[in-house]
């Protein structure tokens, strides 16, 4: 067999082995990020059971807080609300997470405020089980991981990031656990 | 035939193993005289029967992950359920067992006691 002979089968063979490796690679990435991402999301998710646990069975935690945790959690268990939630936040400017007058909420803030002050460790505890659901549940869905480079950076980026977080989550939910909206949270 | 430092950096790579060695034997297969179409067809095969292989343990690595976010999320409805009505009613929730008629279970079990 000649040279010439074998260039044809060569090219092919040569364009076979490249496609394969091109595929290979881009399907290893893609598998290992996924995993990784998967894995994540099952550690926080964890956490924020525990925490939630811890937080919902402290008596001293007021029940206006322990319903937005849950109306929260609620929220971004829903595949829906978080790819909505997801979308709205990547498309906002850095510092503006608000998406209504739900946080001129005053009671809620205020809530937060005396816990704070009353009980750091619980108030630490509601703040970390919002953003561990939030991040957990962001990673949970190939969709919604795939904006967390530009949804950390506005959770970051945010004042009262975790109960705006929280409070703007639920609000994405059409049903709500509790029916709550801003002055429902008053009403409670 | 290979440049220096080809192998070492091969160490742990089995895509790229696999890929170089298919090569390496369907041309030396061709340079010794096999015939080059069938050879090309066999080395395409291999290629692709393995990458469905690694696809399908890959596949597998991320079912286990989902097993686990899954978990993860019962145990979070499973606190979240105990106090719901706690906090919506003001009371504790019902119990959820066997013989309370509560489950499907329980109702089978209380059907059964009444027909007894």
């Amino acid at each position: 067999m000649t040279f010439m002979e074998f260039v044809p089968t060569g090219l092919v063979a040569a364009i076979c082995v490249g496609l394969f490796g091109y595929f290979r690679a881009r399907a290893r990435t893609e598998s290992a990020v996924r995993n990784r991402q998967l894995e994540e999301a099952a550690d926080l998710l964890e956490i924020h059971a525990q925490l939630l646990n811890r937080f919902l069975n402290d008596k001293a935690a007021p029940d206006t807080l322990k319903r937005v945790l849950i109306d929260c959690s609620d929220a971004m268990s829903d595949r829906d609300v978080v790819l909505r939630f997801t979308g709205w936040m990547s498309s906002r400017p850095m510092t503006s997470m608000r998406r209504d007058a739900l946080l001129d909420d005053k009671e809620l803030l205020n809530e937060l405020s005396r816990l704070k002050i009353s009980d750091p460790n619980l108030a630490d505890d509601f703040s970390r089980a919002i953003l561990t659901v939030a991040v957990g549940s962001l990673l949970r869905w190939p969709e919604s991981a795939a904006l967390f480079e530009q949804i950390g950076a506005r959770m970051a980026a945010n004042p009262k990031g975790d109960i705006g977080l929280a409070v703007t989550a639920a609000s994405f939910r059409t049903e709500s656990s509790f029916g709550l909206s801003g002055q429902n949270h008053a009403m409670a | 035939m290979l440049p220096p430092g080809t192998l070492q950096s091969l160490k742990g790579h089995y895509d790229g193993i696999v890929a170089i060695v298919s090569a390496s034997l369907t041309f030396g297969g061709i340079a010794v005289g096999v015939p080059e179409w069938p050879a090309v067809a066999v080395m395409i095969v291999t290629l692709v029967f393995y990458h469905v292989r690694r696809q399908a343990a890959e596949n597998h690595l991320k079912e286990m992950a989902q097993v686990k976010v899954d978990k993860a999320v019962a145990d979070v409805e499973m606190v979240k359920a105990r106090h719901r009505d706690l906090l919506l009613y003001q009371q504790p929730p019902l119990p959820l067992g066997r013989d309370s008629g509560t489950t499907i279970e329980g109702k089978t079990a209380a059907k059964k006691g009444g027909k007894q």
